[in-house]
């Protein structure tokens, strides 16, 4: 399948707004982002891109509730449920193996996700049975960046950010990623952030594409 | 590729192997000697005194002491005592550092800091006279040796298993747990707890030689285990008394037996460290 | 006689899997690639198919249980273990990627000296100066510390550092990890000029669509094995023999996106 075969995108029914996020490591420490904002809808794949070093992945961690900023809120619009156990939005990192306890099994790195959804259908076609008894470290990079994906479709969220997840593979593998990723973002009508630092692969991706330093309010 | 390449790569190869069959063999020794020195309370007590001060010979290996009494059942019943006591008090001590670091990495803030401060203090006094005040405030004995050495020796440990908390707490697959809803508890008994086993089991086993050398140091002093059981401590602190009259061996067999197994324990837990680096994968 | 040939070369590891049992993994099963002095090969395709081993198979850098097979000839000498570890560092480098390199209690003077003298070509305060100037490095960079330092400038000074003893080969690994368009720009831009100043330069990358700007030459390796060597035309003009290689090109973004090997 190719991306221009994709259905449709259902029409939006959530907004994932960041409002003047402003982060620093500690008091006293220089601001790493300053008065963010920005709109995700859930029928939408956003880009945004902006020089290395400027806080790309900091937005990431923002949004996915891995860190706190200090002032400005990150709030859904009209979400699904309120009584859900993991967090709507969910990070996929460039490091996947930075991203697992390297003393589990894949099987229990998938199961870490606590949510109601219906496993199988998720990772089919994302991750091969076989991988399921290894450990981290003897998979190859794209089928762990691919186990890393299905973990967090498993949370079942309601937004998607993926800071740099392609960066160190190879082309072909970059595209499967891809378009496996944006299969089953359209059909669970899941709002995606794209991080990258590639403009052809935020242009072939995304609806529309955000520098980050235009984002400073 | 070089025939000298292809050795140097089987040596490598055959190493994990070898670390686990030399670290059975010495766990073997250990187990060895303390069946021994149970089988040998009985002759450790027999007097004969027919057969007083004989030097080592076929008949008595280690020689007889002034009672004549077999030194080698009494060395052996010693060391017994000494890998009882120092086990006990090695488990004791590793047991408070990992309450120490776990309750660090649970609660943080100020009990991180009441822990910090604990091991600095711990780590600031000189340890042999902090060891001799507090066996000698229990009233000596073997419950105060036990204490004595199971309070002096989890500051170095603790330090360790902290550290090794934090790295995990810090983590990125920690970060992402917590955003999948997992609980603390969870995080602590999945992760963190999981990651510190092996340093824990690690760290246990290397504690082990200094509890038995510090046991056999507070005995020899008369503040260990009670004066009638033969324990190292002890068979040393009386030789004391009968080196001058030429019975060398009440001093120094008993002494290289010691030697020999505060190695041995030492060669275990640095087998075992090796072993359970994820690194070592590669040996 | 190009100055340096890797034929056939293959490396593989003796680990332990669980417990004691041991395999043996093969990553680099059968590579091939030459590089002449004033050369800029590049070595791009499937993510761990082994092209950072060829460079640590090269300078003789495997971990202790990695076993190398094959031939590397430099000059035309035929290396064995020994004699690449001693021309590591020397006639062969490896360009560090990371800025952490650098000592950060140390002014940058002080350690490009000291670069210059461990590479055997001891250099006063101006000369030093020089180098670094000579990489657009401004006048006063000597005197700072590494803190003091944009990335860039960071990794000019590295450079500098690792071209001190003058080499004659050069392997750059990812150069460009993560890095916006321009960056990776300037940075291939260096490598070439590298190679134009008489180094022959071996860049690892999968930027395909940048490095075959400055790329003499282009060798694609699938699952350990190179299975083409192309020129930046056969990229551009589609005239690639290898379907893996064809592949490749089609599946970066500018191009199909084509998630499929053969199209």
């Amino acid at each position: 399948m190719t991306l221009d075969q994709l259905a449709p995108p259902a029409t939006a029914t959530a907004t994932l707004h960041a409002e003047g996020i402003s982060f620093r490591h500690r008091r006293r420490a220089p601001w790493v982002l300053r008065e963010v904002s920005l709109q995700v809808r859930n029928d939408e794949v956003v880009g945004l891109r902006g020089p290395s070093g400027i806080g790309k992945s900091t937005v990431a961690r923002v949004l996915a509730g891995l860190s706190l900023p200090q002032r400005g809120t990150v709030r859904i619009g009209g979400g699904r449920d309120t009584t859900r156990r993991s967090h709507p939005v969910q990070l996929v990192m460039q490091h996947a193996v930075l991203a697992m306890n390297p003393r589990w099994r894949i099987r229990d790195v998938l199961a870490e996700p606590l949510s109601d959804l219906d496993r199988a259908s998720v990772i089919d076609g994302l991750v091969e049975p076989e991988w399921l008894d290894r450990y981290p470290h003897e998979v190859s990079g794209g089928q762990l960046q691919r186990v890393n994906l299905a973990r967090a479709l498993l949370a079942d969220p309601e937004f998607l950010v993926a800071d740099e997840i392609t960066a160190s593979l190879d082309a072909i593998t970059q595209a499967r990623i891809w378009t496996d990723l944006l299969v089953r973002t359209r059909a669970g009508a899941i709002g995606v952030l794209v991080i990258s630092h590639d403009d052809a692969l935020l242009g072939r991706l995304c609806d529309r594409v955000l520098d980050l330093r235009d984002l400073i309010g | 590729m070089s025939r000298l390449e292809v050795d140097r790569s089987a040596r490598f190869d055959g190493r994990r192997r070898r670390t686990v069959w030399v670290t059975a063999a010495l766990l073997v020794f250990v187990v060895v000697v303390v069946v021994a020195g149970i089988w040998a309370e009985g002759p450790a007590g027999t007097t004969s005194l027919d057969d007083r001060r004989q030097a080592p010979s076929w008949g008595a290996w280690f020689g007889t002491d002034w009672l004549g009494r077999d030194m080698l059942a009494r060395t052996l019943v010693g060391l017994k005592l000494s890998l009882f006591v120092g086990g006990v008090a090695a488990s004791c001590s590793a047991g408070i550092a990992m309450l120490m670091a776990a309750a660090s990495a649970v609660f943080g803030g100020w009990v991180t800091a009441m822990v910090n401060w604990l091991v600095d203090l711990f780590l600031a006094l000189p340890h042999l006279v902090l060891l001799i005040l507090i066996a000698f405030a229990l009233g000596g004995g073997t419950k105060a040796v036990v204490i004595a050495v199971a309070v002096t020796h989890w500051p170095s440990l603790t330090r360790v298993l902290q550290s090794q908390a934090k790295v995990v707490v810090n983590s990125d697959y920690v970060a992402l747990s917590r955003s999948f809803g997992r609980s603390r508890r969870f995080i602590m008994g999945r992760h963190v707890a999981r990651h510190l086993v092996p340093h824990f089991v690690v760290g246990l086993v290397l504690l082990f030689p200094h509890a038995i050398l510090h046991e056999a140091a507070l005995s020899f002093l008369g503040l260990g285990v009670d004066p009638s059981r033969p324990a190292i401590g002890i068979l040393l602190s009386e030789s004391m008394r009968h080196l001058s009259t030429g019975m060398w061996w009440m001093a120094v067999l008993p002494g290289v037996c010691l030697l020999l197994v505060v190695k041995t324990v030492d060669a275990i837990g640095e087998n075992l460290r090796r072993l359970t680096d994820p690194r070592s994968h590669h040996l | 006689m190009s100055l340096f040939e890797i034929n056939q070369l293959s490396v593989s590891f003796r680990q332990y899997d669980r417990g004691l049992r041991r395999r043996t993994i093969t990553p680099v099963r059968a590579m091939d690639l030459t590089v002449d002095t004033g050369e800029l090969v590049a070595l791009v395709g499937e993510s761990g198919a082994g092209k950072t081993l060829l460079g640590e198979a090269a300078l003789g850098m495997l971990p202790a249980n990695g076993v190398d097979a094959g031939e590397i000839r430099f000059r035309g000498e035929v290396l064995t273990r020994a004699r690449r570890r001693e021309l590591a560092g020397h006639e062969m480098v490896m360009l560090p990627q990371s800025v952490t390199y650098l000592d950060p209690t140390a002014t940058v003077g002080a350690q490009v000296r000291r670069a210059f003298r461990l590479a055997g070509r001891p250099a006063g305060r101006d000369d030093v100066r020089r180098a670094l100037v000579a990489r657009d490095l401004p006048d006063d960079v000597t005197r700072r510390f590494p803190h003091e330092l944009s990335g860039g400038m960071a990794r000019r000074v590295l450079l500098t550092m690792a071209l001190a003893g003058r080499p004659a080969l050069v392997f750059a690994d990812e150069p460009t990890p993560g890095l916006d368009a321009e960056a990776v720009r300037a940075i291939f831009a260096e490598l070439r000029a590298i190679a134009d100043s008489g180094c022959a330069v071996v860049a690892v990358s999968h930027d395909l669509s940048e490095v075959i700007g400055v790329a003499d030459r282009v060798v694609v390796c699938q699952s350990g094995r190179t299975v083409e060597t192309a020129t930046p035309d056969d990229f551009r003009n589609h005239t690639l023999t290898h379907p893996y290689s064809r592949a490749l090109w089609a599946a970066l973004p500018a191009h199909g996106f084509a998630a499929e090997e053969e199209p």
